[in-house]
């Protein structure tokens, strides 16, 4: 992968928020001086700085899914570069992008929740806590985007009813195949702590890194297989 | 340098029949049809912008679709539409592409923005259809790759900018040149002004290929637009090359 490949994609992708960051800049301003001057409470306002970092960390998939509509996504994904540096390049700023929502979101968790469940706090859970959130939104981000991006929209239009469904059939008979092993399972981990600890980190390692595989994995199949449609709308 | 090997299509409203075809570094080639013939079909994929076909493409012995996406550095084109941000200026748009292309001589693109009188500083998006053509032909040209391939070039373009473009076009690739320029027209003033070989498509049919030199000694009189309409309005066969 070219750093210079990776650093103009990701300065297109920087610039083209650099209007959001303004308008969530402006937003979260106006909450704060609201509050200042007493004509809003501070949830009120606190819910406006919120809204104006989630307008901030879905710009750029929302900006991907624009091109994607509109059939300018041509452009990069016929530049002589690979689908992973372009999915490399969108990774690296929607995770950009979600920093000021992770820090809002921490600021939240360690001012308000942490306090009011009695729970000390300092600089290992803020950092905790923002590295967690910004994961957790990331994540979150990443599917979203790589779905939009690899799946024709009508057609992820209707992937919740088809989980749904799934779950609905086959929730119950899985649940009936576990539960039996269950108590058996539990005796068989509790004999073999050292085991148990093993599984139970690769579970945690595997849940937390498969929303950023499947994503990853979601963008670059998204931009590999790209063909603009001659309907697309021209904005 | 380009070599078609039983080349096809098969869409569910198109069908190219199986192409055979050999264009060789210096040639101006016109490949001319009306709408529908299979021009823009046969220009994408030897541009590297199409996986679906049967048969292969080659650029200098290679299999274009197994050496992408880097093969496409050495291929300049111009697509029917200008694609870009168009929110970026002129120089911005010239600047990000500049990055991807090894052999990006900056000189040379500021010198045909100059020549074509496109304003560095003007949005992408508010261009008009020539000017982004212009702007298409600095970014596919400013590399100087091998192959040049230009879609429609001239396609709803006034008479005045198409006579700049065509000029800019023959200044840029002249005659002998070691590169190969491959252009889609159904302006057949256009292609009598440029090209030194022409294939003929019809209904993705190959109707003709036959060199610029030929055709005139067949009928001195008569201008090479016409000759072409005429065999692409005839079910006469014109020979190869």
């Amino acid at each position: 992968m070219n750093p210079r490949h990776l650093r103009s994609l990701l300065g297109v992708e920087l610039r083209r928020i650099r209007k959001n960051l303004l308008s969530a800049l402006g937003v979260a301003g106006v909450g704060a001086l609201l509050r200042a001057v007493g004509l809003v409470e501070t949830k009120t306002s606190v819910w406006l700085v919120v809204a104006a970092a989630m307008l901030l960390g879905m710009a750029v998939p929302l900006n991907i899914l624009k091109d994607k509509l509109t059939g300018h996504l041509e452009f990069t994904t016929t530049l002589p570069i690979s689908s992973n540096t372009l999915a490399v390049a969108a990774f690296l700023a929607t995770g950009l992008g979600l920093v000021p929502l992770s820090a809002v979101a921490t600021g939240a968790i360690n001012w308000v929740v942490l306090p009011a469940l009695g729970i000390g706090s300092g600089i290992w859970w803020v950092l905790g806590t923002v590295l967690a959130v910004w994961a957790v939104f990331s994540a979150g981000a990443f599917l979203l985007l790589g779905t939009l991006v690899r799946f024709d929209l009508n057609k992820v239009g209707v992937m919740p009813f088809a989980l749904f469904l799934l779950m609905g059939l086959f929730g119950d008979t899985i649940q009936e195949w576990i539960a039996p092993h269950a108590p058996a399972i539990v005796n068989f981990l509790a004999s073999n702590p050292a085991l148990a600890g093993v599984l139970a980190t690769t579970a945690l390692l595997l849940l937390a890194a498969s929303p950023f595989a499947v994503g990853f994995f979601l963008i670059r199949q998204g931009f590999e297989k790209y063909r603009p449609k001659p309907d697309a709308i021209d904005w | 340098m380009v070599r078609l090997r039983k080349f096809s299509v098969r869409y569910p409203n198109f069908h190219l029949e199986p192409l055979d075809l050999h264009f060789r570094a210096g040639e101006r080639i016109a490949v001319v049809g009306a709408n529908g013939a299979g021009k823009s079909t046969t220009l994408k994929a030897i541009a590297g912008r199409s996986r679906h076909y049967d048969g292969t493409v080659e650029i200098g012995g290679r299999e274009v679709r197994s050496h992408l996406p880097g093969i496409r550095e050495e291929i300049g084109f111009l697509p029917e539409r200008l694609l870009g941000f168009g929110w970026m200026s002129v120089a911005e748009h010239l600047k990000f592409l500049s990055n991807f292309f090894p052999t990006w001589d900056d000189d040379y693109a500021q010198s045909l923005l100059g020549r074509l009188e496109l304003p560095p500083g003007s949005k992408v998006g508010t261009l008009s259809k020539g000017m982004a053509v212009k702007l298409s032909l600095v970014g596919a040209e400013a590399p100087r790759p091998p192959v040049l391939i230009l879609d429609e070039p001239t396609s709803g373009i006034d008479p005045l900018m198409r006579g700049e473009l065509l000029a800019v076009i023959k200044e840029a690739v002249p005659r002998g040149h070691d590169r190969l320029v491959l252009f889609s027209s159904h302006i057949l003033e256009d292609v009598e002004q440029i090209a030194d070989r022409v294939v003929l498509l019809r209904q993705g049919k190959l109707i003709g290929d036959a060199s610029v030199a030929d055709l005139r000694d067949r009928d001195a009189d008569t201008p090479l637009s016409r000759l072409l309409y005429s065999v692409l309005s005839s079910n006469e066969p014109t020979s190869p090359a």
